[in-house]
């Protein structure tokens, strides 16, 4: 609980649940009435940090083939690193899925598979072209940190289901990073502590930081009763204190979670079929890695968690990195056929998994990075970022399966039609989740704050 | 469009029977509540004027009889069911009013329920003219209806009221118990010696008391009481913990960071020294009207705050908050970065100093407070006309050490030099004519034109008509070059700055190795002594400004003025330097480098030509900048010798040639007077220009000719220049080279230096691509809006706007800011906002009593904490009776303590005090979480912030907080049950008391666990419990194990 922002007295009145009752989360986060009727209730986040070219995945460009090798034919807009080539056509061939018939390029074929359930939206634009600017861009609608991400504002928005784990949970496994900004980009920024994002290993022991008793268990419970005897003294003395109450029982449930976060991200039981196809067993480990935290995903949701964001695995190919294995300011065709590799598998298994358990209509899953690319080339065989319009995808709870929403010019290069920005595609998912963007506020600094700053506007053609 | 209602028809309905005139009560009423809302939230949008959203206007009697497109907004006299009442309380979805502003509070919409109860009297019964509702919705007219609010009202010197009894032990506490009256408020007991000394040490020092002080306090308290509590305030005011525990504080406000931020997260050289200097500021107990001075314009104080002992420029390290700012990785929109970094300073610099939130006027004029878009747009102007650099901080005696003895010894230098010079030079056609080894070998590489050597190698063979011709030859060629030369200096360049010509004044320079021939540069024909080595001095030097004439430790910071980028563009200098000198082209302030902020180390000690292509940046602002290695913002490095020097600099328009060397440059004093007939003419016409060369050395009346030409000869070893061949010189140089070892290496500290003061334009709308009227650097207009008479940034002119008396905020807010951090909760418990948005104080007397003594007795912070611990007020205890609890649940009264949790450096620094490990080390660079320093000393690196610390609420280095979050989370619990730094304490608490000898027992070793954790002995229970604990306790070390349950105790986290 955030003391600062309750006075005593709406502590008092929030604090009269009962001992026991006390949510991982505190009472701020307690499940709350959407501000109309709620579409989905979980949100998956698959985030392509480092900057996918839009030309090699959702957005097919013919053009780019005629005019490959020969010099852009429209002004070229300033580039991060000016070492503008000529127009480079996609390696990748593209075809139409699904009833559909939403145009996918070749290094997706399992995600292919549940082409109507996307909406893809390739007119999304980004005012930033750094990575990292572009990543709190991205998650908090401001360029630096010091806002609240994205799901911790769902989190807030939405309340917790599960009183024994995060709302908002970060994925890795397979030594993923966190994207280039840092931990920043999951903070909860003004908003109250318990919608933070969480950290989970998917794959490493201890999957959370310090959830790992590093003594017998009943060393830590006698100790853990002789404290809470003590404490009961403390709080008799003092005549009772809600936050000493609550730091009090915040011992029993992070006693808890030491238990209920390995028994999450153990996947023994999961029977083999599921775990085949998610790609576990797959030889890629990279793929394997990331298959992992699909899977985790779908058992986070089942779990109550509100947001989940997964972190794409380190390839490095061209300039991608750790924090952004997408950048492929070299080697683009290698570089992007790992990445697609790499997270193609368990994105669409995780669709189907969902879609079987019926759980995907509660469940929104946004596949989306910082920014595009080049349709010319960095170099020999690079594309440089490029803000000014790019694909993204929707599935799930609410979305209108099989859309394609907005266009870029012939090139790939300007959004052109439906042009979106950030904060249009979080007012978009902020309204399948029941919540009205623009009422969706927190006062800091002397002003109502939003995740959508004052800008945003839901993009209808994309919601069912 | 709707039907105007004619006025004439409601004045008529008005007129009849159910309209009575309203009362002057009534009309005041409306006046002081209701006008002033309306005018300010509601008739820009809704007005006779032609916007009338949603068909209703309101700014005139008729139309809020009348309603809107909703229908009518109340019936009056019936509050009951009014639709403007509940769209006022948000009740009515897709209509919550004000727009955009958040809900008015509770008090405002009960106005507005008791007015049109009362039967809505309102005067305005004709709609405004046009005029009237421009001058009613102008800012002039907001601004002027803003500035009542309570805290841009003078301080009144509020007298302490008078109260009964004897329960008050002075003036604060009289303001306290006075606001008790009539309530049924029972004040708390008095806190025991044990809980109070607790209190006292953490706020104070934000440490424990040890054991020993805990219990010799609580000793002399029975004796004593009060004077056990001066002595220990005193005692504990005076401890060096003092100043690192309210740094801390400080850095809160400013947002203390070592690192920038984003991609890459460089750090910010010597970040640290800011909060050392904070500490010894605070332990100094330095006034606060000066540290606001320092931090607004330390760096330009006419008399610093000299720190004698380290050689300090205190005054000059208060700017480096302004470093602290934000900063992103390779933006490809420039300005748009300049524009957020500068909101940045500009949010922290109101918050923190003024409690005002004049960030929030970037876009538009406050949405609620006096501060208009321009007064934003004032301070960015002051701010853009500065520029980041890393700054020397030595001390003016430091700085300055031996330079005066070092000037005086180098003009005898050139003296003896010149002395020995003119004698050899009689010589020199013999030795031309007859040449010994080193003249034989210069004649041999004289194989260029531009050396002055070259003539007499062509023409040393040649006779008669040959050599006339041959002479002929070679002065068309230098005529030629001359006439090149003079037509590129001639050149219409984009920019032009000719340290020949007097440019140098129009750059900023800055640096203890600047200015020392003349003001702004220096004058050809000077030179350096070389600090070691056979030889003695180093080139003689054209006009240029040079780092290093009397040292190379000395530094330099140089930046042309600001130009606009053109079309195609390219920018060049002439420079030479040593030791990763920095050079580029500073796009906006921008103070990273990496792909398109390109930029070039010199480590050449020969003149060359650098260049780069600007085309990329077209149409951004820009300066040339060239430093010494360390002074650069972000770019520094750690040479200690570095230096460089510099002629010129131009941008060039597209197709303009490459600018390039001239051998006229060197050889053209040859060339000048009679031509000689023959070679003897010719070595004596050598002779006679080297003579003239020397002459003007020794005056130091040199041209640039003069310089090159004598340079070379001496270069070539052709004049003595060595410690053999020039024993008198040597001397000297031997003199002059001790001192010079001497030169200390600088200090230094993040900082800004004047840049070219410039007015910017406003961006309309915040939009940083549409530029508005300019506006003049000046101080907010609610106070004074009249220009800053400067040539300069006006940032001294800023802080004494700041602080000049008719300025109530500065005072207010720093004694509320201390009120905070001693009692938990400020009087204005948001400190960091006095505006319409922040809450109002409790007590406003006794804030403005505290802020008028505050200023009256100079400022002392430490004199303020005095007053405010030795107050009952603040010593009572956290318990209150029952009733007073139920009177006062929020504690806006003060009738008890509040209770607080302990931030997360005085959780952490607590368990180390008890674990014995605690080492004071004050001052110095940063360590990682595991180091035993005080937390204040770990790294506070943005993208990196340490877990401990950022799960106990330390804040993230973006704004200003100074009211931190007490969170209350589990992930709390997890670092208390299993983290190793937790753990590694509760194993060294564990081994101290189980390992002291002098604790005979367990009973005694309980109770020493108690004192070290809690400040307090064990009760008869908790004695028992903890025997228990270590008998039956099956772990592996009991000790330990009940060690770490003490750091688990809520008692010891939170403070009562």
């Amino acid at each position: 609980m955030k003391k600062n922002h309750l006075t005593r007295r709406e502590m008092l009145t929030q604090c009269s649940t009962g001992f026991g009752l006390l949510a991982l989360q505190g009472l701020m986060a307690a499940p709350r009435t959407a501000h109309f009727g709620a579409r989905a209730k979980h949100v998956i986040l698959c985030y392509m940090s480092g900057g996918v070219s839009q030309v090699d995945t959702f957005d097919p460009k013919p053009a780019l083939r005629k005019l490959h090798g020969k010099p852009m034919p429209v002004k070229v807009e300033r580039t991060q690193f000016n070492r503008n080539g000529n127009v480079m056509a996609s390696p990748f061939e593209f075809a139409k899925y699904g009833q559909s018939g939403v145009p996918i390029s070749s290094i997706f074929p399992n995600v292919a598979e549940s082409a109507d359930e996307l909406a893809v939206i390739r007119s999304l634009t980004s005012k930033v072209n750094e990575h990292a600017q572009g990543n709190y861009a991205f998650h908090t609608g401001f360029p630096f940190m010091g806002h609240p991400s994205a799901g911790a504002w769902m989190t807030y928005g939405l309340g917790t289901q599960n009183e024994d784990l995060p709302g908002f949970v970060v994925l890795q496994s397979g030594g993923a990073s966190i994207p280039h900004g840092g931990v920043g980009l999951f903070s909860n920024g003004y908003l109250p502590a318990e919608t933070q994002g969480s950290i989970i290993a998917a794959d490493r022991t201890p999957a959370v930081r310090n959830i790992q008793r590093r003594e017998a268990a009943e060393a830590q419970r006698s100790r853990l009763d002789f404290v809470k005897d003590l404490d009961g003294g403390f709080l008799k003395q003092l005549g009772g204190d809600n936050d000493v109450e609550a730091a009090v029982r915040n011992y029993e449930t992070a006693y808890r979670m030491q238990t209920a976060v390995p028994e999450l991200c153990d996947i023994s039981n999961e029977p083999e079929y599921i775990r085949k196809m998610y790609g576990l067993d797959s030889r890629d480990r990279q793929q394997a890695g990331y298959g992992r935290q699909c899977l985790l995903a779908r058992r986070l949701v089942e779990s109550g968690v509100r947001f989940i964001e997964l972190s794409c695995l380190n390839e490095g190919i061209g300039a991608g990195n750790g924090p952004n294995p997408w950048d492929q300011h070299g080697d683009l065709q290698r570089g992007h056929a790992a990445m697609a590799h790499q997270v193609d598998k368990g994105i669409g298994a995780l669709l189907k998994d969902l879609r079987s358990r019926g759980l995907l209509d509660e469940t929104i899953v946004i596949w989306a990075g910082e920014f595009g690319r080049t349709p010319f080339s960095q170099g020999r065989n690079g594309r440089d970022h490029n803000p000014f319009g790019y694909s993204v995808w929707l599935a799930g709870g609410g979305v209108k399966g099989g859309t394609v929403y907005g266009a870029t010019d012939e090139l790939g290069y300007h959004a052109t039609e439906g042009k979106c920005d950030i904060y249009d595609l979080w007012a978009t998912v902020l309204h399948l989740l029941g919540l009205d963007h623009e009422a969706l506020t927190y006062r800091h600094g002397g002003r109502d704050l939003r995740l959508t700053d004052v800008h945003g506007s839901v993009i209808k053609e994309v919601v069912a | 469009m709707r039907f105007p209602i004619q006025p004439w028809l409601i004045t008529f309905v008005l007129t009849g029977s159910l309209w009575s005139a309203p009362t002057p009560k009534e009309l005041e009423f409306f006046e002081k509540n209701i006008r002033p809302i309306l005018a300010e939230h509601c008739y820009e949008c809704h007005n006779s004027a032609g916007i009338e959203k949603g068909g209703l206007v309101l700014d005139w009697r008729g139309g809020m009889l009348e309603g809107g497109d909703s229908g009518k907004l109340f019936e009056a006299g019936q509050p009951k069911g009014s639709f403007l009442l509940r769209v006022l309380r948000h009740e009515v979805r897709e209509l919550k009013m004000p727009k955009g502003g958040g809900k008015f509070s509770a008090e405002v919409v009960k106005r507005f329920e008791e007015w049109i109860a009362m039967g809505a009297p309102d005067p305005r019964l004709k709609p405004p003219t046009k005029e009237e509702i421009t001058k009613a919705t102008s800012w002039q007219t907001t601004l002027e209806r803003r500035k009542q609010w309570w805290s841009f009202q003078p301080i009144q010197d509020a007298k302490p009221p008078r109260v009964e009894g004897d329960w008050a032990r002075g003036e604060v506490d009289a303001f306290v118990l006075a606001k008790w009256g009539g309530k049924n408020l029972a004040a708390a007991a008095d806190a025991s010696p044990e809980v109070l000394i607790r209190r006292l040490s953490f706020a104070l020092t934000g440490l424990p008391p040890t054991p020993e002080e805990s219990l010799a306090f609580t000793k002399a308290a029975i004796v004593n009481r009060k004077l056990a509590i001066e002595t220990a305030v005193d005692r504990l005011l005076a401890s060096p913990r003092f100043g690192e525990r309210w740094a801390r504080h400080w850095m809160d406000w400013v947002r203390y960071t070592e690192s920038l931020g984003s991609e890459g997260d460089p750090r910010i050289p010597h970040a640290t020294q800011y909060r050392n200097y904070l500490i010894r500021a605070l332990n100094a107990d330095v006034p606060y009207n000066q540290l606001l001075r320092e931090h607004i314009a330390g760096d330009l104080l006419e008399k610093p705050r000299v720190n004698a002992a380290l050689g300090l420029n205190e005054s000059a390290i208060g700017p480096a908050h302004f470093r602290f700012f934000r900063q992103g990785f390779a933006p490809t929109d420039a300005l748009d970065e300049l524009a957020r970094t500068t909101e940045d300073q500009i949010d922290v610099m109101s918050k923190a100093f003024l409690g005002l939130t004049v960030s929030c006027a970037r876009c538009h004029n406050h949405k609620f407070d006096a501060i208009s878009q321009k007064d934003y747009h004032a301070f960015y102007s002051i701010l853009t006309s500065t520029r980041p650099a890393t700054i020397n901080v030595d001390s003016p005696e430091r700085k300055t050490l031996h330079v005066a003895d070092m000037k005086k010894l180098k003009a005898e230098i050139r003296t003896a030099l010149a002395k020995q010079w003119l004698a050899e030079v009689d010589d020199f056609a013999k030795r031309l004519q007859q040449p010994d080894a080193p003249m034989r070998d210069a004649i041999n590489k004289a194989g260029g034109n531009n050396n002055p050597l070259h003539a007499w190698r062509q023409l040393q063979a040649a006779e008669g008509e040959a050599f006339q011709q041959g002479w002929a030859r070679l002065k068309a060629d230098m005529k030629a070059s001359f006439a090149r030369w003079q037509e590129q200096r001639t050149r219409k360049y984009a920019q032009h700055w000719d340290f020949r010509r007097g440019a140098a004044m129009a750059w900023v320079q800055n640096g203890s190795g600047m200015g020392h021939d003349q003001p702004a540069g220096s004058l050809a024909g000077q030179f350096r002594v070389l600090p070691k080595g056979d030889r003695l001095i180093g080139d003689i030097l054209p006009t240029g400004i040079y780092t290093h004439l009397l040292s190379d430790k000395h530094t330099g910071w140089l930046g042309s003025p600001r130009f606009r980028i053109g079309p195609n563009e390219t920018i060049w200098f002439r420079v030479r330097g040593g030791g990763n000198v920095m050079s580029r082209y500073v796009i906006q302030n921008y103070t990273r480098s990496g792909t398109v902020y390109p930029t070039a180390r010199i480590n050449n000690a020969n003149w060359q030509w650098r260049q780069w292509n600007l085309k990329y940046w077209e149409g951004d602002d820009a300066h040339l900048e060239i430093t010494t290695a360390g002074e650069q913002a972000t770019l520094a490095s750690g040479n200690a010798n570095s230096w460089f020097g510099v002629t010129e600099a131009m941008v060039l328009k597209p197709g303009q040639p490459a600018p390039r060397d001239e051998a006229a440059e060197i050889i053209l004093p040859l060339f000048t007077g009679a031509d000689p007939a023959d070679r003897a003419a010719l070595a004596a016409k050598y002779t006679a220009t080297l003579r003239d060369c020397i002459e003007s050395f020794r005056k130091n009346e040199m041209s640039d000719f003069k310089a090159n030409f004598l340079n070379h000869f001496v270069r070539a070893n052709l004049f003595a220049n060595t410690l053999a061949t020039a024993p008198d010189a040597a001397k000297l140089i031997a003199a002059y080279r001790k001192l010079e070892a001497a030169v200390p290496v600088p200090q230094r500290a993040p900082g800004l230096v004047e840049g070219d003061a410039r007015d910017m334009p406003l961006f309309v709308r915040g939009n940083h691509k549409q530029a508005g009227d300019v506006v003049p650097r000046r101080f907010l207009e609610a106070f004074d809006a009249k220009p800053f008479k400067t040539h300069h940034s006006g940032r001294r002119e800023l802080a004494e706007a700041m602080l000049q008396p008719d300025n109530p905020l500065v005072a207010r807010v720093i004694v509320n800011r201390v009120w905070h951090h001693l009692f938990g909760r400020g009087l204005v418990a948001t400190p960091d906002n006095f505006g319409k948005l922040g809450r109002q104080p409790t007590h406003p007397e006794l804030l403005d009593y505290l802020a008028t003594r505050f200023v009256k007795e100079g400022w002392s912070l430490k004199k303020l904490i005095r007053q405010l611990a030795l107050t009952r007020t603040f010593q009572l205890n956290a318990l209150a009776p029952p009733a007073a609890r139920e009177a006062d649940p929020e504690n806006n009264l003060l009738a008890r303590a509040h209770l607080r949790r302990l931030e997360a450096e005085a959780i952490r620094d607590a368990m180390l005090q008890a674990a014995g490990a605690l080492e004071h080390r004050p001052h110095g660079g940063s360590d990682d979480f595991n180091t035993n320093r005080r937390s204040l000393y770990v790294r506070v690196i943005r993208n990196n912030l340490d877990p401990f610390l950022t799960v106990f609420d330390q804040p993230v280095p973006a704004s200003t907080v100074g009211r931190r979050d007490e969170t209350n989370v589990p992930a709390q619990s997890l670092t208390m049950m299993n983290s190793p730094f937790v753990i590694t304490q509760a194993t060294r608490l564990g081994q101290r008391v189980r390992d002291d000898t002098a604790l005979k027992t367990p009973v005694e070793k309980i109770n020493k666990l108690f004192q070290l954790t809690l400040n307090r002995p064990p009760s008869a229970g908790e004695l028992t419990r903890a025997q228990n604990f270590i008998k039956t306790n099956n772990g592996q070390d009991p000790w330990r194990d009940l060690a770490q349950a003490m750091f688990n105790l809520k008692e010891f986290i939170y403070l009562r």
